[in-house]
């Protein structure tokens, strides 16, 4: 038997669609995380982020038959991921609240974001540690404000920032006009840039 | 001196413009400090947005989604329709041992639709004739004779064939009578088989359509 993890994608769909679900499998090892951090940049609960990727890789096998193999297999379950979340903030209709300005401490994750510094300039006389748990905040806080926008607003800036969709491909995606694409995106952007300014006043 | 709108900041960073745009923008960037600083803020939210890193997998999924997929319906099948799905479509050529099952119960389905038909169709086109036969009179004392003898020739309907087919020889003479028993019999089996393959064909094409709409790859 040939190793799968030596073959491309488009192959271990076609390998699929003949009746090798270990197949499928490798397709799942590959793309679980990037799927599971769609699905969590959405709805931002871990245990609901997990279920819901499984639920995108369950619902991307049942349309595999329709999935073209000249395209890429990671955008297109990434657009199913999205979706699939996308629909259970909408079924749930779960008020959104943000994360608190100090989450990051029980967000256990400190030490994950920080080993990406320094995207927003600080001060010079900051201390190493002191910048470090910094720049973990102010990603926490992003992270907490992205979650606070209302979900069609998180969806487009979803496909436009992780994704790299154009305007054309969000409003396909999500079945919504393009003009609703820039709106909610402009505003969406405009609420995050008013929040961390805020934040910023209160003092991080 | 006009500044560039929120949204053209937006649509120059999200390479959303055409070259002309573009061209003016910059022009217009070269030369006011204002806009440049509002682009400046702009594309820092951009980086810090795409900068945020992944969140660690708390867990492999593998086994979990193989685990459901197993259980679930094949490629481009649903639960409704999975035993009448078009496989070759799918690129799936396993063999599947449905399709004899399916093929039989679907031949018992035809068989009794069409001896269904063929019972209920001379009372059913008998008692509908004689309504229609009887609407067609045009004034009141006409229409309640009808009626009245309508009802007796429903009565005896159940128990006198020999009088279902009086009544039917009797319409058949009429505009509506174009057909005989048994080929009201017939059309009556043919619509029911279209019917049934209809709905299957229909059930069969729903989803699938739903699925590449919501799905857009």
């Amino acid at each position: 038997m040939e190793s799968l993890a030596a073959l491309a994608d488009h192959q271990l769909v076609t390998l699929t669609l003949r009746g090798r679900p270990d197949a499928y499998g490798e397709l799942v090892r590959r793309h679980q995380s990037a799927i599971y951090n769609v699905v969590y940049r959405l709805i931002g609960d871990r245990q609901e982020a997990l279920d819901l990727a499984q639920d995108a890789f369950v619902r991307a096998y049942s349309a595999l038959g329709s999935f073209d193999t000249a395209r890429q297999f990671g955008p297109w379950i990434s657009r199913i991921a999205a979706n699939t979340a996308l629909n259970w903030l909408q079924r749930r209709r779960v008020p959104t609240v943000p994360l608190a300005r100090n989450s990051s401490l029980s967000d256990g994750n400190i030490a994950g974001e920080a080993d990406q510094d320094g995207e927003l300039p600080l001060a010079d006389d900051t201390s190493e540690p002191e910048r470090v748990y910094l720049a973990a905040e102010r990603k926490a806080l992003l992270r907490g404000a992205i979650l606070a926008l209302p979900p069609h607003f998180r969806a487009v800036v979803e496909l436009r920032h992780f994704q790299d969709l154009s305007y054309e491909e969000i409003a396909v995606t999500l079945g919504i006009a393009l003009s609703d694409v820039k709106s909610h995106l402009f505003r969406a952007r405009r609420m995050l840039r008013d929040r961390l300014e805020q934040e910023n006043k209160e003092g991080i | 001196m006009n500044h560039l709108t929120a949204e053209a900041l937006n649509m120059y960073l999200d390479d959303a413009i055409g070259p002309h745009e573009r061209a003016a923008a910059d022009a217009h960037l070269a030369s006011c400090a204002a806009c440049r600083g509002e682009l400046a803020a702009l594309h820092r939210l951009f980086a810090a947005i795409e900068e945020l890193p992944p969140d660690p997998l708390p867990a492999d999924l593998t086994a979990q989604v193989l685990g459901r997929i197993a259980r679930a319906p094949e490629p481009r099948t649903t639960q409704r329709v999975s035993a009448w799905e078009p496989r070759q479509a799918t690129g799936d050529k396993r063999q599947n041992p449905q399709p004899a099952l399916a093929m039989a119960i679907l031949i018992v389905q035809i068989a009794l639709t069409v001896a269904l038909a063929i019972w209920l169709t001379p009372q059913l086109v008998g008692v509908v004739l004689a309504r229609l036969g009887a609407l067609r009179l045009p004034t009141p004392s006409d229409l309640m004779s009808a009626l009245i003898e309508l009802s007796g020739q429903l009565a005896s309907a159940g128990a006198a064939p020999s009088e279902l087919s009086r009544i039917g020889g009797a319409l058949s003479a009429g505009p509506l009578g174009a057909f005989s028993a048994v080929q009201w019999a017939m059309i009556l089996a043919g619509v029911g088989i279209v019917w049934f393959f209809g709905n299957r064909f229909l059930l069969a094409g729903s989803p699938e359509r739903r699925g590449n709409h919501q799905e857009a790859a």
